[in-house]
């Protein structure tokens, strides 16, 4: 039992009344709350000096609390004796209340008998109950001392909170707790012992990844309270603070475990795969799967999965790698690493499709898990991805790797034998093969998100293919308010000369967007064509009827367009035997134009399309600028679907024009000019015209760049590759998905597919890289020189390389393995022969000119 | 937070949905308003672009992870674990704690 100090009677302060002001109580009490000791001790010292009292000294017993506490939970138990003597000494009415101070000593050294001794006894103040439980909130640090005494009964308010904080403590430090497990009801907010239920709280929510929640729950502990001398080592394990103390380091280590031992772990891991040595490589998987089951159990299985696919390579035993490796979980995660890895080695013709059966899967089990749903832009994404991975294989070795696909894949049995009942049941019933052709994989993605993007790349794809109308068709279903399948439908209705069909297509299509720019031209564009049919089938009456309502057209007036209606009108009036109305109708074309070349070019263009002979395009005057009227004239034919060729008697004057120095056109003129050249095979003539573009100011940069590809010979691949990616990055910039297209075409015409967007390297350029580039193109005019022969194309298969006393490349080893020697030297071959000969440009009439008399220069 | 990984920028689980994206971004921006945190609110909002379209998040879904990285980069960003290690330890601290 603590000693009580007697107080001194002869400093005993004069007593007088109970007389302090409320107003002093308050500013007291307020310091004392705000924790300002030595403040609100001068303050009630300031009181007691003017009014000594009964009361006063009370304030001052509440002031001096303060300083006791302190010096209590700094140590200094000595000073904190003395102070309870002094005290007791010189305000004696405070006697009882501060004597009971003792009891704080014995509480704060875990020895509660004699304090819970007297919150047993009803007799005792309730002033000193209050104090004792004060002390108690203040240094009891372990509730077990409570919980287990035998000294208050289990009813005690304070034994009943105690053995329910307790049970709680354990649960939330042992394993997941539910909130009623944390509703701790036994524990008043009275309750000394309350603050320990905001702890508990706190490390529940810090389990539970709710950091935030965890940091409400400390600030809300009492600051006096011994539960928060948890708050430093919660702030730690959350990485909030560093450690401090040895239990707090310990603490950390077990908590989060040793990161750094599972670190070492996998870097060892990392250097045995390396090195490619089985036995290193399965004693550091038998280190790390231990090491990850220890401190990172929520990491192991996904760190199976990627060491199994790491392993690809490796010649292991199975047994022993699963021996090592343990269960290795076929989930989604796990078809995404074999799908990544299997794209990533692409230099395999069966590479892609083994990627795509990778990711089918991948799909299938996240539907399963719940990554996302079974239809639904997700699933659109992974197909359009798939694309994108056949997008990378040559088209001519599609079906070889097909083939290679069903001679390498075992099936999907390998995959599911010994996973779980819930992952083999996602086994797929039958072989999958959708995933093998692009166009079918487009067909899966229109299904899961039929959007317009979508669809409008299947049926860029089916373009090809004799189900272009199909997919047309169904894509105009799908989407009514779709204005592109009702145009590719009526242009295909044309084609097949089922003109009525066309213009009922063509109607729908205004009926949807009248004011639609890419309907107004179809309109336009149709009306042209059937008038030239029926000139071509000599109907000129029935011409006259679309003549008529070309001419009623709006859009007919716009730019240039009424000069290529008033050539048709020529046509008309020649056949009906006006010619003075002819030579008037010339004369307008001609001032609309204001170039007689121009028109001649125009006039020649619309004949050879009916099949009407004509004189050959005379050469202007010395002096008169062939390329403007020239590009002007092929930028009408391209307007008006009615793409004209360049006479083949003004490219000398062309040549010749656009290689001054000070040669200047007007850059639409020149763009129409250069697709042009490039269509009709021009190439040097296309190489020359960008080059001209390029160094004559800022304006049409990316057609020219595209130009200058497009020109470009196949040994300047790179040089070809920098201008396409320049190209395409402006494009982008200036939202021209009319040149992105044709860029995409370009690509892959002349199989530049592992550059293809999305595929291969980054595309990006930044403007001072294109800035650089455009400079350096405006320079070059000469249209580049064939290298000459050099040992890079010398056969490098593995006869010859033996015959040069070389050894066989690691990479082709690998390949000699799958294919054999002959078909690797046939391989090589090929591939030599591609660089050597020019690439066959499909889709194109003409092949790339490499003699002279091709060539206009 | 981990500026590669829009999933741990926003602390959420590749499963969350459109909601749920949304709710961690708008609890992101309040933690990191752009007057006071203008380098943290620049990766929230980044992650929040890249994850509010579904076909972007699918295309960063799928190509996400890169298997030939060195298996110790798992670690990277990685949260530590949170063990359940019984009362003992805590009671320690508490001990080593007290006055």
């Amino acid at each position: 039992m603590a000693q009580m100090p007697q107080p001194n009677p002869a400093s005993a302060s004069p007593i007088r009344s109970n007389e302090v002001a409320p107003e002093d109580r308050a500013r007291v009490e307020r310091e004392i709350a705000m924790g300002n000791g030595e403040k609100a001790l001068e303050v009630a010292k300031a009181i007691h000096k003017r009014r000594p009292c009964v009361e006063s000294e009370s304030l001052l017993a509440d002031a001096y609390e303060l300083r006791f506490h302190d010096q209590l939970e700094r140590g200094l138990d000595a000073s904190a004796h003395e102070l309870i003597k002094h005290i007791i000494r010189k305000f004696p009415s405070t006697a009882e209340r501060v004597g009971g101070w003792e009891f704080a000593f014995e509480v704060r050294a875990g020895n509660l008998e004699p304090a819970l001794r007297v919150l047993n006894d009803a007799a005792r103040p309730p002033e000193l109950h209050a104090l004792i439980g004060n002390f108690i909130r203040r240094y009891v640090f372990d509730l077990r001392g409570i919980a287990n005494t035998g000294i208050l009964s289990p009813e005690h308010p304070i034994r009943a909170a105690a053995i329910a904080l307790t049970k709680a403590f354990e649960a939330v430090t042992s394993g997941p707790v539910t909130e009623d497990q944390l509703a701790l009801v036994e524990v008043s907010r009275q309750s000394p012992l309350s603050p320990w239920k905001m702890i508990i709280r706190a490390i529940a929510a810090f389990y539970r990844r709710e950091d935030d929640l965890c940091e409400k729950y400390l600030a809300a502990v009492d600051r006096h309270s011994a539960a928060l001398r948890l708050k430093p080592a919660l702030r730690m394990l959350m990485r909030k603070r560093g450690p401090s103390r040895g239990a707090e380091i310990a603490l950390g280590g077990q908590v989060g475990g040793d990161l750094e031992r599972l670190r070492q772990s996998l870097t060892n891991l990392d250097h045995a795969i390396a090195n490619r040595q089985p036995r290193p490589i399965l004693s550091a998987i038998h280190q790390a799967v231990a090491a990850c089951a220890d401190v990172s159990p929520t990491l192991l299985e996904r760190l199976r999965q990627h060491i199994f696919v790491r392993l690809g390579g490796v010649k292991l035993k199975a047994k022993d790698l699963r021996s090592a490796l343990g269960p290795c979980v076929h989930d989604a995660y796990f078809w995404r690493l074999m799908a990544r890895t299997a794209e990533s080695e692409s230099g395999r013709p069966v590479a892609i499709p083994l990627a795509c059966c990778y990711w089918d899967e991948f799909g299938r089990h996240a539907v399963h898990e719940g990554l996302f749903p079974a239809k639904g832009p997700e699933i659109a994404a992974l197909c359009l991805h798939m694309v994108e991975l056949w997008a990378r294989v040559e088209p001519d070795s599609v079906e070889r790797a097909q083939q290679e696909f069903f001679r390498v894949f075992a099936g999907y049995e390998q995959y599911y034998r010994g996973q779980s009942s819930e992952i083999q049941a996602l086994r797929p019933p039958s072989p999958r093969t959708y995933f093998l052709h692009p166009i079918e994989i487009l067909e899966r993605a229109c299904e899961a998100d039929p959007c317009s993007e979508n669809f409008a790349r299947w049926l860029k794809a089916a373009a090809k293919t004799s189900h272009a109308d199909e997919v047309a068709a169904i894509w105009s279903e799908a989407l009514p308010g779709d204005i592109p399948p009702l145009l590719h439908l009526m242009h295909s209705a044309e084609q097949r000369n089922a003109l009525q069909k066309a213009f009922k297509l063509m109607e729908r299509a205004e009926q949807i967007d009248g004011l639609n720019s890419a309907v107004r031209r179809a309109r336009l564009r149709l009306l042209v064509s059937m008038a030239l049919r029926h000139f071509k089938e000599s109907k000129p009456k029935l011409a006259a009827r679309e003549l008529t309502q070309l001419e009623a057209l709006p859009q007919a007036q716009q730019g240039d367009r009424p000069a290529f209606i008033a050539a048709l009108r020529w046509i008309w009036s020649f056949a009906e035997g006006t010619p003075g109305q002819a030579s008037a109708i010339r004369a307008s074309v001609v001032q609309r134009l204001g170039s007689e070349l121009a028109t001649q070019v125009v006039f020649a263009g619309v004949l050879d399309r009916i099949g009407m002979k004509h004189s050959d395009v005379e050469e202007p005057p010395r002096g008169a600028p062939v390329a403007a009227a020239v590009g002007r004239a092929c930028a009408l034919g391209e307007d008006m679907g009615v793409p004209f060729d360049i006479p083949e008697t003004l490219l000398d004057r062309l040549e010749k024009e656009i290689s001054a120095a000070d040669f200047s056109a007007p850059v639409a003129a020149l763009i129409a000019l250069g697709e042009t050249a490039l269509r009709q095979g021009l190439f040097p003539m296309a190489y020359a015209i960008a080059g001209a573009g390029l160094a004559q100011g800022s304006e049409g940069l990316a057609r020219f760049l595209y130009l200058r590809a497009g020109g470009m010979p196949p040994w300047e691949a790179e040089r070809r590759g920098r201008c396409l990616a320049a190209a395409s990055e402006l494009a982008r910039r200036q939202r021209d998905n009319d040149l992105l297209d044709r860029i995409g075409t370009l690509r892959e015409e002349i199989f530049d597919w592992y550059e293809a967007e999305g595929n291969g390297p980054s595309t990006t350029v930044s403007s001072d890289e294109i800035a650089r580039l455009v400079t350096e193109e405006g320079q070059h005019r000469g249209y580049p020189k064939p290298r000459p022969a050099g040992r890079e194309q010398e056969c490098n298969c593995p006869k010859c390389r033996a015959e040069r006393d070389l050894p066989i490349p690691p990479e082709l080893e690998e390949m000699m393995e799958m294919i054999g020697p002959d078909g690797m030297a046939e391989a090589l071959s090929e591939i030599i022969d591609s660089f050597v000969r020019p690439r066959k440009r499909r889709g194109r009439k003409p092949r790339f000119p490499f003699d002279d008399k091709n060539s206009p220069f | 937070m981990q500026p590669n990984d829009p999933y741990q920028v926003l602390e959420i689980q590749v499963e969350s949905g459109d909601e749920e994206i949304r709710a961690a971004y708008l609890r992101k921006v309040r933690e990191f308003p752009p007057d006071r945190a203008p380098r943290e609110f620049e990766l929230v909002r980044d992650a929040y672009e890249l994850l509010r379209d579904p076909r972007r998040r699918s295309r960063y879904l799928l190509l996400s992870t890169d298997p030939k990285q060195p298996l110790v980069s798992l670690l990277e960003g990685r949260p530590a674990d949170r063990h359940f290690i019984g009362p003992e330890p805590w009671w320690r601290v508490l001990r080593e704690n007290k006055p």
